[in-house]
């Protein structure tokens, strides 16, 4: 189930501020940078639909601004909880119709449909740059990045956008298995000046450190792949 | 024989006591939520002269005690079949609601050869009812197609019927959707919502074979009941393999289920690239004898072709995906194999040849790696499949996902995602260890890898001043950077959390499970796919405790208590430093995960150097944190726009000395360091700052710990005393939770005056300005 809504929010309407008048119990985290929340909790808004998913909408159009969902933005469908229970209505965020990469906006709704949580990551307003390589020029810019990579995987690159300190870019997020350096490597290569911004490891593992320290080792030195 | 009758039932107060008033020597089973009866026997109900036909004794029987069974009065009973007269047979109906039919909600009477009712088994059917057929069956098909993980391939025609279903408290309005697939193979059940299309509930009518086999209880150093004994340098290796029942197997051939495939990859390298069907370097793991997979365990641990390893992944992680299920039986959005799909489990998996000592969830692989090390297979320890299984829950939810914000590498998402993943295991084990076995054969021996209960899980992340020792380095306690390291202050709080609940005797899944894992997985849940922070995901605990327990407050009061007592309100993504101390600090993701906070009494020295000596800047700002704005260029890494007082660039190896810098002021500073290229995943580094003896604050004295106690009525929180189950202090910073940054401290818009004193006391190259 995938369907799509343009959040007609005015601006300054749902802000932090009124999100907090309205809601004088609630627990909330502020973005690091300042104006937008990334989580809210300890509140509860009644009567806003008759399912899971219309009661999140209904609460994201009146207060989607003070989690940083601004009316460039349209929210995909991820998830809804069975009716009835309490669980996670889950958004994608997509600008210009392509994803916000890790932009995800969680609303808790209860079993009786009333909003009691919700959760995001930190988005910002501004959106800057236009994606100007190809896929091929970012695939090969983030194989480039990794010194003295080995790899046998097929690259998988899809473009979309990503918050990358305190503003939003246009990427192409990466992924690809490594033999050397080993590692299930996801890479966000800028899609106008292809500088990788940002490089995760997608093998969660037992221990890199707990009793067992990772091992530190100096960087391997640049060479071709 | 079908025949339709409308109940005219009776209404009672309370119907499931006065059936027991009326047949009092009768066995009853309630239903989840106490309402209702799903059986009853060991009673004899003759319904009189007029029903002497076996069907009519059940409806006379029905339309006095129906609604004990949950029979309403919008059910319609459509009887299903019933005996000859004079035979002990089942009276069967089937149950409709406006003419549709009621999935799976049948109700059985059993009747004797006197057509006598003795005994009544029926499904539990809610009479709330919610929903209506909106969709249309063409859109459930498409719906109940597109919910695979991957693309249905060679699906014949499916039959589509509009119904209900129960889904926990309420009947709700679905389509179901049956149809036969080549792949994913089954003969699948689809359960539509009939509103929203979202998928309710998939199951596989093809029959699931169950085999016997041989395998761990838990591991070779721990049974169900206990650990063996540790003597202080080593522990006993006092388990045996136990003959299990393999669950879920597609035919039996081999270790292929509906929820785990397990391979035996005999010391090949984990695949390097994305696969379909068997691995490279893998095969299938038959029975090893007729329909039993009852290999030999290898004693060595050492060796890289056993099957054994197989069949104690495949039993271990088909345990714990049922255990996930029996929590909360809603599937993941999206298209991750767990608890939806088949989940590859790979062992004996070594790299580049070599010994891999770890075991690992592959988010490219949607598949669990386990691999063969030097002295121990980590597919021998049913804690580690566990907690990589739950990694594979939590990608299935959408993810944690570290990144780089305003305050520099955000990786809290992923020590919370390890912290997550370590509570699931124990909660099945109902023990604070982990991976006692890898321990036990690790050199030298240890008692396990983590323990929920030790020093390191009950530190907070600002500690307490306790010495530690990591990466090589000597540091305070508290946040230290590294994700399973920083996982423990998550485990920890957890732990205590779980036990405070089941020594109580909490239940959740109205009766049927213990109240701490429910409540993780409804936390893990609500903050899948976001970025949780340790902050925001205790507190998504607490709202997950009053939504799972509405009428008992005292749950989600006891877990704001403890998380207070654990100071997890303070976790900011700082961490604040006194005078003679030193912190630790690991980079990965370029910038540092938390700010060092440090109050200097006047113009003062730190000193920095790094585990690797990589070339570094840090980067100081007086009473708000340092701001990273942008990340411009296209350079590799690119140049960050940073919003500081002052920077300094330093490429010192802690093994050689270090680098001194100046704070030219007193004030609180807040110190981000930028690793640049040599701390960017893969690489790594580790950053060790030290503070003089003089010229900073000094910790303020430890305060006594508050307690939390657990009861069904409101539980005092700590309040304002301090307290923590350290015994340590808040670090003075003073931030409030709903900041985030600390901003607003009184020395704050003192940055210019500070910057020019600085530049003239700096002792290093040190470029001045606000951005670099």
């Amino acid at each position: 189930m995938v369907s799509a809504l343009l959040l007609a929010a005015a601006l300054g309407q749902g802000a932090p501020a009124g999100f907090k008048a309205a809601f004088p119990a609630a627990t909330t985290t502020e973005s690091p940078a300042g104006g937008r929340l990334v989580s809210a909790s300890g509140f509860e808004a009644t009567g806003l639909g008759d399912t899971p998913e219309a009661a999140a909408r209904a609460f994201l159009r009146r207060w989607g601004a003070a989690f940083g969902v601004t009316p460039g933005q349209r929210l995909v469908t991820r998830g809804v909880p069975a009716a009835g229970q309490p669980g996670p209505v889950r958004f994608e965020r997509r600008i210009d119709r392509r994803p916000l990469f890790d932009g995800d906006v969680v609303v808790g709704v209860d079993a009786r449909n009333a909003v009691f949580l919700v959760n995001g990551t930190d988005v910002p307003a501004e959106v800057t740059g236009r994606a100007r390589i190809s896929q091929r020029t970012a695939v090969r810019a983030a194989k480039t990045a990794i010194p003295g990579l080995v790899t046998r995987d097929s690259p998988r690159a899809v473009r979309g956008w990503r918050a990358v300190a305190n503003v939003v870019r246009p990427v192409w997020r990466v992924d690809f298995i490594a033999v050397k350096p080993p590692g299930d490597w996801r890479s966000y290569v800028d899609a106008e000046t292809g500088a990788v911004l940002l490089r995760i490891d997608l093998r969660a593992d037992l221990s890199s450190g707990g009793m067992a320290p990772p091992k530190l080792e100096p960087p391997a030195p640049a060479g071709r792949q | 024989m079908t025949s339709t009758l409308l109940l005219a039932a009776v209404l009672t107060i309370n119907p499931v006591r006065q059936f027991a008033v009326d047949n009092p020597t009768s066995q009853r089973i309630l239903s989840a939520d106490g309402q209702r009866l799903t059986h009853a026997s060991g009673f004899l109900a003759d319904m009189g002269p007029a029903a002497q036909r076996p069907e009519d004794a059940a409806v006379a029987f029905l339309d006095v005690h129906g609604a004990a069974f949950g029979v309403t009065p919008r059910q319609a009973l459509v009887m299903r079949g019933a005996p000859v007269q004079g035979q002990v047979g089942a009276v069967r109906f089937g149950r409709t609601i406006d003419g549709l039919p009621v999935f799976g909600g049948d109700l059985v009477v059993g009747v004797d050869a006197q057509s006598r009712v003795f005994v009544v088994n029926g499904a539990d059917v809610p009479p709330a009812v919610s929903g209506r057929h909106a969709l249309g069956e063409a859109k459930a098909r498409a719906a109940a197609l597109a919910s695979f993980a991957r693309p249905v391939r060679g699906a014949g025609p499916a039959t589509v019927t509009a119904g209900w279903r129960a889904l926990g408290p309420t009947l709700r309005a679905v389509y179901q959707v049956i149809f036969i697939a080549r792949d994913p193979p089954g003969d699948w059940r689809v359960f539509v919502d009939a509103e929203s299309g979202a998928m309710l509930f998939r199951d596989d009518q093809r029959f699931y074979a169950t085999a016997q086999g041989s395998a761990f209880e838990v591991s070779p150093v721990e049974t169900a009941a206990s650990l063996c004994t540790w003597n202080g340098t080593s522990r006993a290796f006092c388990a045996t393999p136990v003959t299990v029942t393999l669950n879920n197997l597609a035919t039996g051939a081999d270790l292929a289920g509906s929820m785990i495939t397990a391979y035996n990859c005999s010391g090949a390298d984990a695949p390097a690239s994305a696969f379909t069907g068997v691995p490279a370097g893998c095969a299938s793991i038959p029975p090893s004898g007729g329909t039993v997979f009852n290999y030999p365990v290898d004693g060595t641990f050492v060796s890289t072709t056993d099957d054994f390893a197989g069949v104690m992944a495949y039993y271990q992680l088909d345990k714990h995906a049922a255990f996930f299920k029996s929590l909360d039986p809603t599937l993941p959005p999206g298209t991750a194999n767990a608890l939806k799909s088949s989940m590859p489990a790979l062992v004996n998996i070594q790299q580049a040849g070599s010994p891999l000592e770890n075991a690992y969830f592959s988010g490219n692989l949607d598949a669990m790696v386990f691999g063969q090390g030097a002295s121990a297979d980590y597919s021998y320890d049913a804690t580690v499949s566990y907690h990589e299984f739950t990694h594979g829950v939590v990608h299935a939810w959408g993810g944690f996902s570290p990144a780089i914000d305003a305050m520099g590498g955000l990786d809290e998402p992923g020590a919370v995602n390890e912290g997550t993943a370590d509570a699931m295991a124990v909660s099945e084990t109902g023990r604070g260890e982990l991976a006692a076995f890898v321990g036990a054969t690790s050199t030298p021996a240890t008692p396990y890898l983590r323990d929920m209960s030790d020093p390191g899980a009950s530190r907070s992340c600002w500690g307490n001043g306790t010495s530690v020792t990591r990466f090589g380095l000597l540091g305070v306690d508290g946040l230290d950077g590294e994700v399973h390291d920083d996982g423990e202050i998550w485990n920890g709080f957890y732990w205590e959390i779980y036990q405070g609940l089941k020594a109580a005797n909490v239940k959740a899944c109205a009766g049927a499970c213990d109240a701490g894992p429910a409540l993780q997985y409804k936390t893990l849940q609500l903050a899948g796919g976001t970025g949780p922070t340790f902050n925001s995901y205790w507190q998504t605990m607490k709202s997950a405790a009053t939504a799972l327990f509405p009428s008992n407050t005292g749950v989600s009061t006891y877990v704001d208590c403890v998380a207070k007592r654990r100071k997890m309100d303070k976790c900011d993504r700082t961490a604040p430093l006194f005078a003679g101390e030193s912190k630790v600090q690991f980079v990965r993701l370029r910038f540092s995960p938390f700010q060092f906070v440090v109050t200097a009494t006047g113009p003062s020295s730190f000193d920095i150097c790094s585990k690797l000596g990589t070339s570094s800047t840090v980067y100081v700002r007086l009473g708000t944190p340092v701001q990273l704005s942008a990340i411009n260029g296209g350079a590799n890494p690119p140049t960050a726009t940073v919003t500081a007082d002052a920077q300094g660039a330093f490429a010192q190896a802690c093994a050689g000395g270090v680098a001194t810098f100046y704070l030219p002021s007193s004030g609180t500073w807040y110190l981000l360091v930028d690793g640049g290229a040599g701390a960017f995943l893969p690489n790594v580094d580790a950053y060790q700052i030290t503070l003089p003896a003089s010229g900073y604050a000094a910790r303020p004295a430890a305060t006594t710990p508050a307690t939390c106690t657990y009861s069904a009525g409101p539980v005092l929180p700590p309040g304002n005393d301090g307290g923590g189950t350290d015994g340590g202090t808040d670090g003075g910073t003073g931030q409030t939770p709903s900041s985030g940054c600390g901003c607003g401290h009184p020395a704050a818009g003192g940055g210019i005056a500070a910057l020019v004193a600085f530049a003239a006391l700096l002792r290093r190259r040190f470029r001045v300005g606000r951005s670099a």
